[in-house]
């Protein structure tokens, strides 16, 4: 097989191939970056063409990483869904000096994540200060985790060029990408029906907002059936990796599927040292969910595993205070005893009453959000009890302490202790869970 | 490294043919083949270094006995010739076997005598089942004297090229060293044509493999889980599965010939519309090629092939096609896969044998006819692709089940509106969908030109000549003009933008 060609042949058609692809991606760019469907740049926002922006609520991790980039943070709010809701960067509790503040939690957060968006956030404009919000479950060995929607890729990892450039081009890829393209017909097709936006362009994630959204189940079931519902999920959160699993003879080993080395608790540490480091403040709490939480945790066993976490915890900012003992150590306030908010009392089956301080035992309203931000920062009034600071001095007794508190509450409170122990029991007959 | 990525087009792929080119142009042609042989490694390692540490002594044994065999058959020694032979073939066997099957052999032994031997999980390195072949045909050949000694950088870069190194064409090595030596010589017009076939093949993995791979995995994924699938859902994803496998491989082996050919050198023709065929002897000669061709003359033609009687033949072919079952994957499935091609090809070859005592020709050669025969052949090979394609048996006789109508049918869903953005979807995909998608998928691999049809490319020389190609239509030949390359550039582009999947995910509550 001969293909005679003359050389001027061959390089004007492989020039056109070159140049006919080009011209197509940079087309598909130029509209992506026009529409921006993702708040990658916000350039323009143009009301009835592009200022509402429905791709971000399910990209909330890539969404986050560009903000990050524009707004250029000088203090940060690391955390879950918890602190994505309840801590507002408009408290008039910040310090001046760390202005602008951005939240940047999301559902879900591992404290892997929160590691990478840190050095992020830190590369992009040298951080004064971070927030750490820490559920209980972060506290263990389990190896460091990532959900599926977090790309490293996006974040960068100091200011050198080559994470600059790294990250320029993974901008690139989504700029070019057709998907990219179909959120941009989408955006601009969206802009007729634009609901209230429930993510604040400070981070937050507005639960006044997303919970009051007619589809949302807080509004279908109402407030106590809405609760009723988490405490359910939770309890299947808890249990299901003890589901009776069938071995799987056929399934192919991935080699790709190698677990971190490095433990959820290591990547704390990992957030300590690089605060330390950099000169950044940090301010570790352990965030204060509803009772039902903590006696979900209690019932199927986890107690001891939640007081050896905070002991670790504990663990982990002495021994960085000892090493440095000229600076001031970094504080840890543990809002997840028994007090006036997390007990809060669940209104009546059936009725559409609203509590207080929840949308539901693990979602706390962002006026308990301030009192955990007066407390850290003394700037306000806090109930008694509410936000321990844990010190290696004051760990056993505290622990003591909330145990006696949960006998309390259980004494008080029959009924819900009775609910829980009946949605545990009914999960473990349904998935035929062997005690 | 994939082909489809990033890395590999922007990345590797220019820095390799910069190297390998740029040392050819200066005429050090010796120094590009050492710089490709070198560059194939770096591809190989990139997913993890550790394969390396496989690839390279396995590389330097085989040379070290092929070349000991053939100075022994040349001072005539034969029983030594014949031991280092046997020991080449079980260096090469025994890593396939531990790498691929010892997980397999433990657990169903531990399955049979109620055991609980432990052995952990075999990483399996990629690409082996494909150089082990190359190599025992290599080895065969220099044994039975048809190769002689071998240059170790030649060698090299027939085992380690990397287009081919991951998952073919099975490459014989008659094919490819002598094209080592003629490098010099290369026709630019061979890197447009390249270029041109690798966009295609791109093309064909991105957007027509992707779009059947999409609503094929979450059916066999239920299946496996023990949904009770329904008709309509069981056959969208036996079909579109039927379609990503061909669009898929047929894909990667056009990739790996465009590859090839910007770098001078030619690849096999490893697929030639294979659903095009009337029966399975046609199907396997036009399915991996390079695969039936190796089972055909070192496993069937060693086993005595037709030589000993009709019996004894289907014997034969039925282990071929047993042990080609295994060679895909070690697992019951493929077994059976394996089993029910042997059995088709008896009952094609018994067929034959009927027509031709009833004075018949050996195929049907009304349209009619022609036709039939290729939907009973399609129908035969698409029940086998679920044995192919399910996780265990349990989930595959599931899938047949339900296609058969064990489940009856159930209207496939209306694409429900869910309020904006806030839905958990757990629904899985519409099978109505999936359905059209496969129909239309399969109609192209029907009634389209394949890739050698429309570029007019044949393989290289070697001892089983160039392939042959079916006749296509003229006016969609490929030529090198401005209508073809702006084409190929959207092609590319298109394939470059639906590489990128930007991750999405839904959940409110942690």
């Amino acid at each position: 097989m001969t293909i005679s060609l003359t050389p001027s042949q061959v390089k004007t058609y492989a020039l056109t191939v070159v140049l006919t692809t080009l011209l197509v991606v940079a087309s598909a760019v130029a509209l992506n970056v026009a529409v921006d469907p993702y708040g990658m740049y916000r350039i323009s926002d143009i009301a009835g063409f592009n200022s509402h922006k429905p791709a971000i609520y399910n990209r909330v991790r890539m969404s986050k990483a560009y903000d990050v980039r524009r707004i250029r943070p000088r203090t940060i709010i690391l955390g879950t869904s918890r602190t994505h809701l309840g801590i507002r960067p408009s408290h008039r509790a910040w310090p001046a000096d760390g202005l602008p503040v951005y939240n940047l939690a999301f559902d879900g957060a591992t404290t892997k994540e929160m590691y990478y968006y840190l050095r992020h956030a830190h590369a992009v404009q040298p951080l004064r200060r971070v927030l750490l919000g820490l559920d209980t479950y972060h506290l263990t060995n389990a190896p460091g985790a990532t959900r599926p929607d977090f790309d490293a890729q996006l974040l960068l990892q100091d200011r050198s060029i080559w994470s600059q450039t790294w990250a320029s081009l993974a901008d690139l890829k989504l700029l070019a990408s057709y998907d990219t393209i179909l959120e941009s017909i989408a955006t601009i097709r969206a802009q007729k029906q634009a609901p209230s936006e429930w993510f604040a362009r400070d981070g937050q994630r507005l639960g006044e907002v997303f919970f009051r959204q007619p589809w949302e189940h807080f509004q279908t079931l109402g407030p106590r059936g809405y609760f009723d519902e988490i405490d359910k999920q939770e309890v299947g959160y808890k249990l299901e990796w003890r589901i009776p699993q069938k071995a799987d003879r056929n399934a192919k080993p991935n080699p790709d599927s190698q677990a971190d080395s490095t433990t959820s608790l290591g990547y704390i540490k990992h957030i300590i040292e690089f605060c330390r480091d950099h000169n950044i403040e940090l301010v570790v709490y352990i965030t204060p969910s509803h009772a039902h939480q903590l006696e979900i945790s209690a019932a199927v066993g986890e107690w001891p595993i939640i007081e050896n976490g905070k002991r670790a915890l504990v663990q982990l900012l002495e021994d960085d205070a000892n090493k440095h003992r000229k600076s001031p150590a970094f504080p840890l306030f543990d809002f997840s005893g028994y007090t006036t908010v997390t007990s809060e009392d669940l209104p009546p089956s059936g009725s559409r009453v609203e509590m207080g301080y929840y949308w539901e035992s693990s979602h706390f309203k962002d006026n308990v959000g301030d009192m955990v931000l007066n407390r850290i920062f003394s700037a306000g009034e806090v109930p008694r009890g509410f936000g321990i600071r844990l010190d290696s001095g004051k760990i056993d007794a505290t622990l003591l302490d909330i145990r006696a508190q949960q006998k309390t509450y259980q004494t008080s409170h029959p009924d819900d202790i009775a609910h829980i122990q009946r949605e545990i029991a009914d999960y473990k007959l349904t998935h035929h869970i062997q005690d | 490294m994939l082909f489809n990525s990033y890395i590999f087009i922007f990345l590797f792929l220019p820095a390799a043919l910069l190297l390998f080119h740029g040392l050819r142009h200066r005429g050090h042609d010796r120094a590009a083949v050492f710089a490709l042989a070198a560059m194939s490694l770096v591809f190989y390692g990139w997913w993890s270094p550790k394969y390396l540490l496989l690839l390279i002594p396995l590389l330097f044994i085989n040379y070290g006995i092929a070349n000991s065999i053939a100075t022994l058959r040349c001072e005539n020694r034969h029983h030594q010739t014949l031991g280092m032979f046997l020991l080449g073939l079980a260096i090469n066997l025994t890593a396939l076997g531990y790498y691929k099957y010892a997980n397999f052999f433990v657990d169903n032994v531990n399955a049979l005598f109620g055991l609980n031997l432990y052995l952990a999980t075999i990483i399996l390195p990629l690409g082996i089942s494909f150089f082990t072949f190359q190599k025992i045909a290599l080895l065969v050949d220099v044994y039975s004297g048809k190769t002689r000694r071998l240059n170790l950088l030649d060698f090299s870069l027939f085992v380690a090229f990397f287009p081919q190194l991951i998952a073919g064409p099975i490459v014989h090595h008659s094919e490819v060293m002598p094209q080592f030596k003629q490098l010099g010589r290369m026709q630019a017009s061979l890197f447009i044509l390249g270029m041109s076939l690798f966009v295609m093949g791109l093309a064909k993995k991105v957007l027509l493999a992707d779009t059947a791979a999409a609503y094929a995995t979450p059916q066999f994924d239920a299946a496996a889980s023990g949904v009770q699938l329904d008709m309509i859902a069981a056959w969208s994803g036996a079909l579109s599965y039927t379609a990503q496998l061909y669009f898929d491989f047929s894909a990667y082996s056009d990739m790996a010939i465009g590859i090839g050919l910007m770098f001078g050198i030619r690849l096999p023709l490893n697929f030639a519309s294979p659903y095009k065929a009337a029966n399975i002897i046609d199907f396997w000669r036009r399915w991996h090629m390079t695969l039936s061709r190796f089972l055909r003359d070192y496993l069937y033609i060693p086993l005595g092939g037709n030589r000993k009687g009709k019996a004894r033949r289907f014997v034969n072919l039925f282990a071929t096609m047993l042990l080609g079952g295994i060679w895909h994957g070690a697992g019951w499935t493929f077994v059976v896969w394996g089993a029910l091609h042997g059995g088709y090809l008896i009952i094609n070859h018994g067929w034959r044998e009927l027509r031709a005592r009833l004075g018949l020709s050996s195929e049907a050669s009304s349209r009619f006819g022609i036709w039939l025969a290729r939907a009973i052949t399609f129908l035969s090979v698409v029940v086998a692709w679920v044995f192919f394609r399910a996780s265990d048996m349990d989930a595959a006789l599931t899938m047949l089940s339900a296609m058969a109508g064990g489940n009856g049918i159930a209207a496939p869903s209306a694409l429900s509106q869910f309020p904006p953005d806030l839905s958990l979807s757990t629904a899985s995909v519409d099978s109505g969908i999936g359905l059209g998608v496969a129909c239309l998928l399969l109609l192209l691999a029907w009634f389209a030109p394949n890739t050698q049809q429309i570029t007019g490319y044949v393989g290289p020389e070697g001892v089983y000549g160039s392939g042959v190609t079916e006749p296509g239509p003229t006016t969609l030949r490929w030529n090198a003009s401005w209508r073809w390359a702006i084409f190929i550039g959207i092609l590319f582009a298109a394939s470059l933008m639906l590489m990128s999947r930007v991750s999405e995910f839904i959940y409110f509550q942690f």
